[in-house]
């Protein structure tokens, strides 16, 4: 290689570093800071439960994230800010007492379903920040929180006295007008003639009866859920548990009825399945937007039900 | 020496080909015919779930909850022992089928049958046919806008 070459090589060089290092400058003054927001209302949990929460979860699920500072460099923040907003939207522990305590139930057996089934951390988070891994004596820690924040309560006698009311007013209700999710799925009380394919508790709190259309039957007895048939149809029918004079939990006021449906090309965001709730006895769909399964039901879904393809309540696998 | 690859590659073959085992492990839908949900039950003491289906006549009956109930009217109750759902800590779900029991109002008489299996005490106490009957009959419909 002669001189003249080599001088062109290395003029080549630091041209190419130059032209990097200009885009990286760049890619820095386009980089949108993740948004700063207030604690208003963090969760009251005891000391050492909320030291596990604080390490493992809070960089993502609070808005007082302690990353880094790489995790702000662009292209790296462009991604760590998409799954930190992500993350508060499913479940935000600075803004926690703003949900109802129904709602703060729900979140704590999900988040005790997530590390006891070692979903949560993520693991691509957890590959880079180790310390944030959840020890099962940790996990331990949570759900013995868990069960004495939600834990088994016999039904006091609002709940019965609330069941009996709700069962007369029931009664003497007139057909209500089919009320329309934010998604546009309409509720129908077609399922009431459908297969059930299974029956639930849940917290010990509430039980369900879950029906499926034809097609989810077939496809339950055939085992085809990667993926399920678009057409397939589950709706889920919640109940309060109150106990009857034979010692049994018999349904009591009606809380909601959820419906998952199968249409690949329409639900792309969420694993192809449509979601739906409707609550109460008045029926009001859950959601302010098409989106709001995304930001919710389907954390769970796919994390902790992918060998059921999303659902979990398929009937179990028995020996025959 | 020589033998060693075919007999390399024989092995692969004979393990990459084998077929998965044979399991019987099934999930099973409860068909219940042209019966429709009426209401259901769970025993925390026996771990057992159960599912009263009836016809359009037996439907109407426990709706009106009078005690009166027309010839025609058919129910089944069916019984499930439960487990904790593997995907879902803090949920159980219903599993093997322990029992059917179908029940018939005739003119003058109800029909009262065992179809599969064995009925299970109600709080430690195994009730007798009759008893059994009004258990059944007693059931008031779950709400279901």
């Amino acid at each position: 290689m002669d001189l003249k070459s080599n001088n062109l090589m290395k003029i080549t060089t630091w041209k190419v570093v130059a032209v990097l290092v200009a885009i990286f400058v760049v890619l820095q003054c386009i980089n949108e800071p993740l948004e700063t927001k207030p604690v208003t209302a963090e969760i009251e949990a005891p000391a050492a439960v909320a030291a596990i929460f604080e390490r493992a979860c809070y960089d993502c699920h609070s808005n007082e994230p302690e990353l880094p500072w790489y995790n702000q460099v662009a292209p790296v923040s462009w991604q760590v800010n998409k799954d930190i907003s992500r993350a508060r939207e499913v479940m935000n522990f600075s803004e926690w007492e703003k949900l109802t305590k129904g709602e703060q139930k729900g979140k704590l057996w999900g988040i005790l379903n997530m590390v006891k089934a070692g979903k949560m951390p993520l693991e691509r988070y957890a590959l880079l920040h180790p310390g944030a891994r959840v020890t099962p004596a940790e996990v331990e820690t949570i759900k013995n929180y868990v069960l004495s924040v939600t834990g088994d309560q016999p039904a006091d006698s609002n709940t019965i006295n609330g069941a009996n009311k709700a069962y007369d007013e029931w009664k003497g209700l007139k057909t209500i007008t089919a009320p329309v999710s934010p998604n546009g799925i309409t509720y129908s009380d077609a399922f009431k003639s459908w297969k059930v394919i299974s029956m639930t508790t849940l917290y010990d709190k509430s039980m369900r009866v879950i029906y499926g259309n034809d097609i989810a039957v077939k496809a339950i007895e055939t085992e085809n859920f990667h993926p399920w048939p678009d057409g397939a149809a589950v709706v889920k029918a919640v109940w309060e548990q109150v106990e009857n004079e034979y010692g049994e939990v018999r349904p009591g006021k009606f809380i909601n009825a959820q419906f998952m449906v199968k249409d690949a090309a329409r639900y792309k965001d969420t694993e192809g399945w449509g979601f739906a709730k409707f609550n109460g006895q008045e029926l009001k769909p859950t959601g302010k937007a098409a989106n709001f399964a995304s930001i919710s039901c389907i954390s769970c879904h796919r994390q902790l039900a992918e060998e059921t393809g999303y659902l979990f309540n398929v009937p179990l696998k028995l020996n025959l | 020496m020589k033998l060693i690859i075919p007999i390399f590659v024989s092995m692969m073959i004979l393990f990459s080909c084998r077929p998965e085992a044979q399991t019987s492990a099934r999930r099973i839908v409860y068909d219940a015919g042209d019966q429709q949900v009426i209401s259901h039950a769970v025993n925390k003491k026996s771990a057992t779930m159960s599912i009263l289906y009836g016809n359009a006549a037996a439907y109407n009956a426990a709706l009106a909850g009078n005690g009166t109930h027309q010839p025609g009217a058919q129910y089944t109750l069916v019984t499930w022992q439960y487990h904790e759902n593997p995907l879902f800590y803090g949920s159980n779900i219903n599993g093997e089928l322990l029992s059917v029991e179908k029940l018939a109002v005739k003119p003058g008489k109800t029909d009262y049958q065992v179809e599969s299996g064995k009925v299970l005490p109600v709080n430690g106490v195994l009730l007798d046919t009759e008893k059994r009957k009004n258990y059944i009959l007693g059931y008031r419909p779950s709400i279901m806008p």
